[in-house]
């Protein structure tokens, strides 16, 4: 196993397990680390876990899934960074016309 | 004219699958009025005591101490293992059991309800809510007010799966009570862990330690108070509000039917 598997496996493992008994701090940690370095779906799924887990009452009666919200948003929102400075290649590049 | 924004050579199949089958999630629980919460609930009440003590013991093992760190955590763990022997530590177990149980009781002779297992942490939620281990077969409701040992309001019961309900605490982050505390009333607002605060009149009788109870839940004790500012300058002052128990230690509650 990589040492770039490893870290990801255990973010993914320790924002779960965070979302189940720790302090919201940590999976959100988990998710925003994971988003960072990966293109995580598990940070995905531990949004949603947060939302299913913990929202005092179902979608439909009003409340408001924040936790996966969030977690889409921070996700996707790194995608650029993640891009520009983890893999190969700049996402800008330049104009042919230039 | 050549695309500023290279796309990326990567599909991301996995990112796009992930989010489509949370948001569908979602919308599958919005319909079913809470279908999939319930599945994942009963998960949680299983799973949250394994990752409960597995966190526990990973910052208990000294994984992330140094090596001398660890030595000493390994010389005193030996001793401390030498001093609780398990019929100890058994027993100690079953008389604290005892005892809650025995509190339990007495809050029952005023009330009618029932004695449910705290299932989930504390502090885990964001929300502010956890989870017991009663539901709607053992007569629990929307609405159930959940009680300490001590007869202290905890919460209310937002949703009762079959099993278990989840309890939105009333000292979360955000929810105003009005209340009463002394002779003054005001609306108390939670600030999460048990703790809340309240402005009442500068000239308003509040003393350490009175009760602070709420009219709606029947004039229950919400908490107590805990420290009172009093500043010259301003016409109010500012009085913290607690839950006079360790809501970590937390096993067991009432749930008043």
């Amino acid at each position: 196993m990589t040492r770039s598997r490893f870290v990801r496996l255990t973010l993914g493992v320790l924002g779960i397990l965070g979302a189940l008994a720790a302090p919201p701090w940590v999976p959100l940690a988990c998710i925003v680390l994971l988003a960072l370095r990966f293109d995580a779906w598990e940070a995905i799924f531990i949004g949603l876990l947060i939302d299913l887990a913990w929202l005092p009452t179902h979608v439909s009666a009003g409340a408001f899934p924040l936790a996966t919200l969030m977690a889409i948003l921070v996700v996707w929102g790194c995608a650029p960074i993640r891009r520009e400075l983890l893999e190969r290649g700049p996402v800008i590049s330049k104009p042919g016309w230039y | 004219m050549t695309n500023l924004y290279r796309r990326s050579e990567k599909p991301r199949r996995g990112l796009w699958f992930a989010t489509a089958l949370c948001v569908a999630l979602i919308l599958f629980d919005w319909v079913s009025g809470g279908a999939a919460r319930s599945v994942a609930r009963r998960a949680v009440a299983h799973l949250s005591g394994y990752a409960v003590s597995f966190l526990d013991s990973a910052a208990s093992s000294g994984i992330f101490s140094s090596r001398r760190a660890l030595a000493r955590d390994n010389e005193a763990l030996r001793l401390e293992l030498a001093a609780l022997r398990e019929e100890t530590a058994r027993a100690r177990a079953l008389e604290g059991e005892n005892q809650i149980l025995r509190e339990l009781a007495r809050v029952a002779e005023s009330a009618q309800g029932i004695t449910a297992p705290v299932l989930s942490s504390f502090r885990a939620s964001p929300y502010g809510t956890f989870i017991v281990g009663a539901g709607e077969e053992d007569g629990v409701s929307e609405g159930s007010v959940v009680l300490t040992q001590g007869g202290f309001v905890l919460g209310r019961v937002t949703e009762a799966g079959q099993h278990n309900s989840t309890v939105k605490a009333l000292l979360s982050p955000g929810v105003e009570t009005d209340v009463v505390a002394g002779e003054a009333g005001a609306a108390l607002r939670g600030e999460g862990g048990g703790n809340g605060f309240l402005r009442v009149s500068r000239e308003a009788t509040v003393a350490l330690g009175d009760a602070v109870r709420a009219p709606f839940f029947g004039g229950r004790p919400v908490g107590i108070v805990a420290d009172i500012e009093r500043d010259e300058a301003s016409p109010s002052a500012e009085v913290f509000v607690r839950i006079p128990v360790n809501l970590e230690t937390l096993r067991f509650v009432f749930v008043e039917l």
